[in-house]
């Protein structure tokens, strides 16, 4: 029995993982096809529960004009269902997931291992196809619910020089701004309280963002938002269960944007300012503008931990969103009604283009 | 003399306005240079040695020990290495330059260290190992 050492795992690993991709069947139609953004992403899951989830939370667009986009083709497998499909095993001299990372990525892929539930992800670039083959059908991370295939988007549009961004976002008459920050910053709270006075958005936890547009353009990639209870009673409202369902593991409500405000999901949002904002207990809100050193340190950790791999692009595309926007600190008060008013007049006051 | 160079090609930064974020890529630390500690970076880019940026300022008591230790702080955090180099063409006017600007700043260098990027990717565990033979043993 030799599991996969360090030393091999140049070699070895990345063998493995275009053999298992090269297996997809592309000439069969896919049992999901979604089209976001730039991408037509084809999945094939054994798993009826995973084909519904990649259907219920990943925001699908209506075709446009022109060239068809790239297409991308997944497959989740589980060794339940396949147990042919054998992951590898990795011995203890391999140093953790940037070693892995790097590994991969020398050899023109991405891959990501999740130690915890057993899975791994492969990410073929050259043949725009992945896999995810994971334990059993219901061994993944509790975030894949609300975000199913992410790395993947996030390697593929990566790989694009675009770019997935752990943000919230707001719009008013044609200018938008993101919204960034840490965790229990207030990103979600200001992105709900700012919709439901009639402000538009393109999410508030992920998004995309295509800076080679003449001005960064976010767009939006899933269905759903989240708010804590105590969130959702600052904007009183009601968490009744049938609308809003259980809590997921953050302790979250899960809820449809179109659901909650119809006329608030925006198709995309041309940026012209990053807010960062901060919960500060004060009667009125306040905004006054940060560095673009500021919005990138807002902007690096949670961006660069949480999408795994491609640090060098993600800190580029960072650094050119902190150069082009202007960054302002938005202090945020007590009242959502007072915040969004703040954030609708400010927007109001962007230079157009 | 003594020349840095930047520690290698895991080290990436950026610049806005005279301030950089600098990130090892190796380790997910990541590290903000403001006022005087940016202004050294942007020296030692230039490829200016300690020596010429010290003498250029004529640095005494408290400028000195902080401009040493700010050197210190950026070798320690593994962002430079000292280097066999010599002086690059227009150096002594670059150094006066910065040396102007450093004056300016007074004993104020910021170099602050950040390491919650890397500690969340460092804790990822990736030891475990199954008992059963995975690839690349073929079930027979």
């Amino acid at each position: 029995m030799t599991a996969i050492c360090s030393a091999s795992l140049a070699q070895q690993l990345p063998r493995f993982g275009r053999a298992l991709t090269a297996k997809l069947r592309r000439d069969l139609p896919p049992d999901v096809q979604l089209r976001l953004p730039f991408l037509t992403l084809e999945v094939d899951a054994c798993d009826p529960q995973y084909r519904q989830l990649c259907q219920a939370m990943l925001c699908a667009q209506q075709a446009e004009d022109g060239a068809p986009p790239e297409v991308l083709r997944l497959a989740v497998c589980d060794q339940r269902q396949q147990p042919e499909l054998r992951p590898p095993q990795l011995d203890a001299s391999v140093q953790g997931q940037q070693q892995l990372t790097a590994a991969f990525e020398a050899a023109g892929m991405d891959a990501h291992y999740d130690a915890t539930y057993q899975s791994w992800q492969f990410y073929d670039p050259d043949a725009a196809t992945g896999l995810q083959l994971m334990r059993d059908s219901q061994a993944y991370p509790p975030w894949e619910r609300t975000f199913p295939l992410r790395n993947f988007l996030h390697w593929a549009y990566a790989r694009q020089g675009r770019r997935l961004l752990h943000a919230g976002s707001l719009g008013h008459h044609g200018r938008g701004a993101l919204l960034a920050g840490a965790g229990g910053a207030g990103k979600s709270g200001t992105t709900l309280a700012g919709i439901l006075a009639g402000l538009q958005s393109v999410g508030d936890d992920y998004l995309l963002i295509d800076p080679k547009a003449a001005r960064p353009i976010a767009y939006p990639l899933l269905t759903m938002m989240k708010q804590d209870p105590a969130g959702l009673a600052r904007l009183q409202i009601k968490a009744d269960p049938q609308r809003f369902g259980s809590l997921n593991w953050q302790g979250k409500y899960e809820f449809a944007l179109a659901g909650l405000a119809p006329d608030s999901r925006a198709a995309q949002l041309a940026l012209h300012a990053v807010l960062l904002p901060r919960i500060t207990g004060a009667a009125r809100s306040q905004i006054h503008p940060a560095s673009a050193r500021e919005v990138v340190l807002a902007l690096l950790p949670n961006n660069l931990q949480q999408l795994p791999g491609q640090m060098p692009q993600g800190m580029a595309v960072i650094a050119d969103l902190a150069r082009r926007l202007p960054g302002y600190h938005l202090a945020l008060g007590q009242d959502p009604a007072e915040i969004a008013a703040t954030i609708a007049q400010f927007l109001e006051g962007l230079p157009c283009d | 003399m003594t020349f840095y160079r930047i520690a290698g090609p895991h080290i990436s930064w950026e610049e806005f306005h005279a301030e950089y974020v600098v990130l090892d890529l190796e380790t997910g630390r990541y590290f903000n240079l403001a006022a005087g500690a940016a202004l050294v970076w942007t020296g030692l880019l230039d490829g200016l040695s300690s020596q010429m940026l010290a003498a250029a300022l004529a640095l005494g008591g408290a400028e000195q020990l902080a401009f040493e230790h700010c050197l210190a702080a950026m070798t320690a955090a593994r962002l430079i290495v000292a280097t066999d180099a010599t002086a690059p063409t227009g150096a002594a006017a670059s150094a006066s330059d910065l040396a102007a600007q450093l004056l300016a700043s007074g004993t104020d260098y910021r170099f602050e260290a950040f390491d919650d990027l890397a500690e969340l990717l460092t804790a990822d565990p990736i030891h475990d190992v199954q008992a059963e033979a995975g690839w690349p043993h073929l079930p027979s």
